[in-house]
């Protein structure tokens, strides 16, 4: 008990230092936090818990259950600036089961916000199948001062039993994450977050950070000395950032020296960009430096368009560049399929002219446009 | 005290009646153990279970009878059978430890190559054990077994998928109206894969009931759906089905990897239940451990995986962790902290992929190795939900459930009466009702959507991106998007299961995220229009079997 009344007195002499812009100056290893270097294991359930305020009675506003989670957080906010007891019992006196749920993950993040000590000590209290995420809850709230949150999960996997307090470690970094503090949920990784962790939460991270500020976690991936996971979070990045920044990503991929990153790269790029914008997709794979695999690129940008993305004859004559002959079939019969729905005097006469294809693919993909096809009636 | 008796006949009669009733209490059983057993009929085998069940196997493999207390349930005229029969070469019976009897039936057919299939009794069970071998897919393009009761024997199927009466077929061959407005189907009122149990049909003392046993072998993951039943009708069949791969399925992709038949594995075991019309539980196959079917994998060549916990869970939903390779699929329901222990799984590298309902928000991989097991420490996951947004419409879980009739896809046709009008609709952000934007997009039916939103002027000084999720796709259709009158690219067709899905009781395609990035010159302050229009370069067919999607969530980014 003494131990955990000087941890949280360490912690908060650490949340008020890092409010005053000191906390950049305390050394990394906790020897400032006048705790025993020799930890003795004592579990979260052993710590009194603190209570939230008791205060009078108060009736606060039902929320519908179709409110976002924003709305619930807004309310959760209001009732905890007078009382986190108050909104803990708000969120309890919910009907609706997962209502009740989501009201509760609101007081506490509200709680978090206000006094992450306190929110943090007291969802470690928790019964244990409410626990992980009364304990996310308190560090989403916590993370909007994100050195405090990264202080307190750092003691409680210092200072007390590790088993027990290793799932705050995923859920700081979730919480950091969601809260855009990439490099502070990269550098407790780092430094602090438990070895065998270390690779999902890093994944976690990247996933995160390419999606938001891809320049950023390209830069932040220099830092990673260990190659396998350098790999692994290198692509996590491309996937995500190639969902939202393709032609960024052509850029980039363009710059890579040759080898497996650069290819599997480019497919994952081709492949994203075929889908979201196959305009911008063919414009640039005109212009393409040498070096990049055309066929593949031709094939998959040719498997996700027709005619709603541009007409069969220029599909045809992209189809027509391809050199794979299994490659070329296989996108030409592609675009027949619809032609021949919409204009199947044109597809066969395309399809009976066509040098690119030899005989016995001809004659197979007359036998295919012939086919019937479902019928609706009515 | 003989003198007795006979002077007081009704004592007499009395005790005579409790001998005879003794004697035929003792005498019934071994009238039904002397009935157990499996006699040889033209080629095949007439089994009689011990019990209640007396079920004929032809030299083709397939059961052109099975008398439930002497009531005949069969069709007369077309079998119960694999596929549209089994063409067996090979029909063998096998009496192991005396009370279980294993008809082998072997088809080496050319549209099977060479399929076992296994007929399983257990004495004075009434339950017929199945399970499948095949070596190759069928050529029909799907595995199932099928069970054609009577329907005039077992009319009281369920509901979504009772023909009887209909006016007619409103869609292809195999989607039928009624007088009333409403529709039903073979493909309605099916269940997603992890929630099989038992399904059947009853009638008048009787009820079977398939129990869809181990899904291992099958194909799509914890969240597809298919056939379970059809009633044709009065005077025509009752259809009780184990469908265990279909073409349905085809182009599902988990985990990066799209699911394919899965062949020399074994399916099952599964079984058919015989009851007096009630539900029964579903039945313990364990001892089928011991019966050396082709394929089996006891438990003991088998492992287990334990996650510990999640991180970024989202308390509104439940989660699961999936499993799946080219020899089997598992799934496992996670506990409010995102915890929980896969069981029975074949040795492997596994695909695993962590879902938030029906949504993957993580995939990774772990190794199995038998009679071990292995332990994922706690994973954090990424769910879409979690990124800031002006506006939000739906919420990421890779279904429509929560849109303008998302509940009913499942049970009905979308022009069924019971359905809300479609559409188009116009959805206004802060003060339209979730429930009332479209589950499904219809180029011919419903199109457009409108969506009205107001944005600050520093809002709408910046850019922001667009994301439209949608969770299947027929006909190619896909997203056309414009703001305040500006076309935004149209995007390519996502890979999706080439079959009828909206249509056919199912939003379960490939989860696919659309997203555009809008510059600030397309926005205004103050109200703003959005306009949602299916796209594809593909014919429709109906207004309903039109180019279309189904939304999963609409959100525009913060």
């Amino acid at each position: 008990m003494q131990q955990h009344l000087r941890f949280r007195c360490a912690i908060l002499a650490v949340a008020v230092c890092a409010a005053a812009g000191l906390l950049h100056y305390l050394p990394r290893d906790g020897s400032h936090l006048n705790t025993p270097a020799a930890t003795q294991p004592t579990r979260a359930t052993e710590a009194a818990p603190i209570s939230p305020d008791t205060a009078t009675v108060e009736t606060f506003p039902t929320p519908d259950t179709s409110a976002t989670d924003e709305e619930l957080l807004k309310l959760a906010r209001g009732i905890a600036s007078r009382s986190p007891q108050h909104a803990i019992d708000w969120a309890r006196a919910q009907t609706d089961e997962t209502l009740r749920r989501r009201c509760l993950v609101a007081a506490i993040r509200a709680w978090g916000e206000r006094n992450p000590n306190a929110a943090v000590d007291w969802a470690l209290t928790q019964p244990e199948d409410e626990r992980q995420t009364d304990l996310e809850a308190a560090l989403a709230g916590a993370v909007t001062e994100p050195q405090v949150a990264v202080a307190i999960v750092r003691g409680l996997l210092k200072y007390y039993d590790p088993a027990d307090h290793v799932n705050a470690a995923p859920a700081l970094v979730v919480a950091l994450n969601n809260a855009g503090q990439f490099q502070t949920a990269f550098d407790f990784i780092n430094n602090d977050a438990p070895a065998d962790l270390r690779t999902d939460l890093t994944r976690a991270t990247f996933q995160s950070w390419g999606a938001s500020q891809p320049q950023e976690a390209i830069q932040a991936l220099n830092a990673i000395t260990d190659e396998a996971l350098r790999e692994y979070a290198f692509s996590t990045v491309i996937t995500s950032w190639s969902a939202q920044q393709p032609a960024a990503v052509a850029n980039y991929v363009t710059s890579l020296p040759e080898g497996d990153s650069r290819k599997w790269a480019l497919a994952t790029l081709v492949d994203n960009w075929s889908l979201q914008d196959p305009a911008a997709f063919a414009t640039w794979l005109n212009t393409s430096p040498p070096g990049v695999d055309l066929d593949q690129a031709i094939a998959t940008f040719i498997s996700k368009t027709d005619s709603a993305n541009g007409s069969p004859q220029v599909a045809m004559q992209w189809a027509e560049r391809i050199s794979d002959s299994d490659l070329r079939y296989n996108s030409i019969k592609h675009i027949l399929a619809d032609w021949n729905q919409a204009d199947p005097s044109a597809a066969q006469t395309y399809l009976a002219s066509t040098s690119s294809l030899d005989d016995q693919q001809r004659q197979a993909l007359l036998r295919t446009l012939q086919a019937p096809t479902i019928n609706a009636s009515n | 005290m003989k003198l007795t008796l006979l002077n007081r006949p009704h004592q007499l009669a009395r005790v005579a009646g409790v001998l005879l009733g003794i004697t035929a209490c003792l005498a019934a059983p071994r009238v039904a153990r002397a009935a157990f057993g499996a006699t040889a009929s033209n080629g095949g085998y007439i089994v009689n279970n011990g019990a209640n069940l007396v079920f004929t196997i032809t030299s083709a493999g397939d059961m052109s009878s099975c008398k439930y207390k002497g009531t005949e349930l069969n069709d007369t005229g077309k079998a119960s059978c694999i596929a549209s029969g089994l063409s067996a070469s090979s029909v063998t019976a096998t009496t192991v430890s005396g009370n279980i009897i294993v008809v082998k039936c072997v088809s080496t057919a050319s549209e099977f190559g060479n399929l076992t299939h296994y007929y399983i009794v257990t004495n004075g069970i009434d339950n017929i054990y199945m399970a499948t071998y095949p070596t190759q897919e069928p050529s029909v393009g799907e595995l199932r077994y099928i069970f054609r009761g009577q329907f005039n024997v077992l009319p009281n199927g369920p509901a979504p998928s009772n023909n009887n009466g209909n006016t007619g077929a409103i869609e292809s061959t195999d989607v039928f109206g009624h007088s009333n407005g409403q529709t039903t189907s073979k493909y309605y009122g099916a269940e997603r894969a992890k929630d099989l149990t038992v399904k059947g049909a009853t009638g008048s003392s009787v009820g079977v009931f398939t129990a869809f046993g181990n899904r291992e072998s099958d194909m799509g993951g914890p969240f597809v759906r298919d056939i379970e039943n059809q009633g044709d009708g009065s005077g025509s069949d009752q259809e009780i089905y184990n469908y265990m791969n279909s073409g349905h399925h085809l182009d599902l992709t988990i985990a990066g990897v799209h699911e394919a038949f899965r062949v020399n594995v074994l399916y099952g075991p599964y079984a058919f239940c015989f009851t007096t019309g009630g539900t029964p539980s579903v039945p313990d196959m364990s001892f089928i451990a011991n019966l050396g079917l082709t394929g089996y994998v006891g438990s003991s060549g088998r492992g287990r995986v334990n996650l510990n916990g999640l991180s970024g869970m989202n308390t509104a939903y439940t989660y699961y962790m999936g499993f799946n390779n080219s020899t089997a699929q598992y799934w496992q329901k996670l506990s409010s902290t995102g915890g929980g222990e896969c069981f029975n799984m074949k040795p492997g590298t596994y695909n695993m992929t962590i879902y938030k309902n029906e949504l993957s928000v993580w995939t990774g991989s772990v190794t199995v190795t038998a009679n071990s097991g292995t332990s994922v420490n706690t994973i954090a996951v990424s769910d879409p939900s979690s990124v800031a947004t002006i506006w939000r419409i739906g919420d990421w879980d890779g279904t429509p459930l929560e849109f303008l009739n998302g509940n009913n896809i499942m049970t009905m046709h979308p022009q069924d009466v019971r359905n809300s009008h479609w559409g188009p609709v116009t959805f206004t952000v802060g003060s339209s009702s979730t429930g009332s934007f479209p589950s499904v997009q219809f180029r011919g039916t419903n199109t457009p959507t409108t969506i009205k939103f107001n944005l600050t002027s520093a809002q709408a000084a910046a850019a922001h991106t667009l994301k439209i999720g949608i969770t299947t796709a027929y006909n190619n259709g896909r997203p056309s998007v414009t703001i305040n009158g500006n076309a935004l690219s149209n995007p390519g067709a996502s890979t999706q299961p080439g079959d009828r899905s909206i249509t056919t009781g199912t939003y379960r395609g490939n989860n696919t995220t659309f997203s555009w990035s809008i510059p600030s010159t397309d926005f205004v302050t103050g109200q703003n229009t959005m306009v949602i229009s299916p796209i594809s370069g593909s014919s429709d067919l109906s207004p309903w079997l039109s180019a279309s999607f189904s939304y999963d969530c609409v959100e525009l980014d913060n």
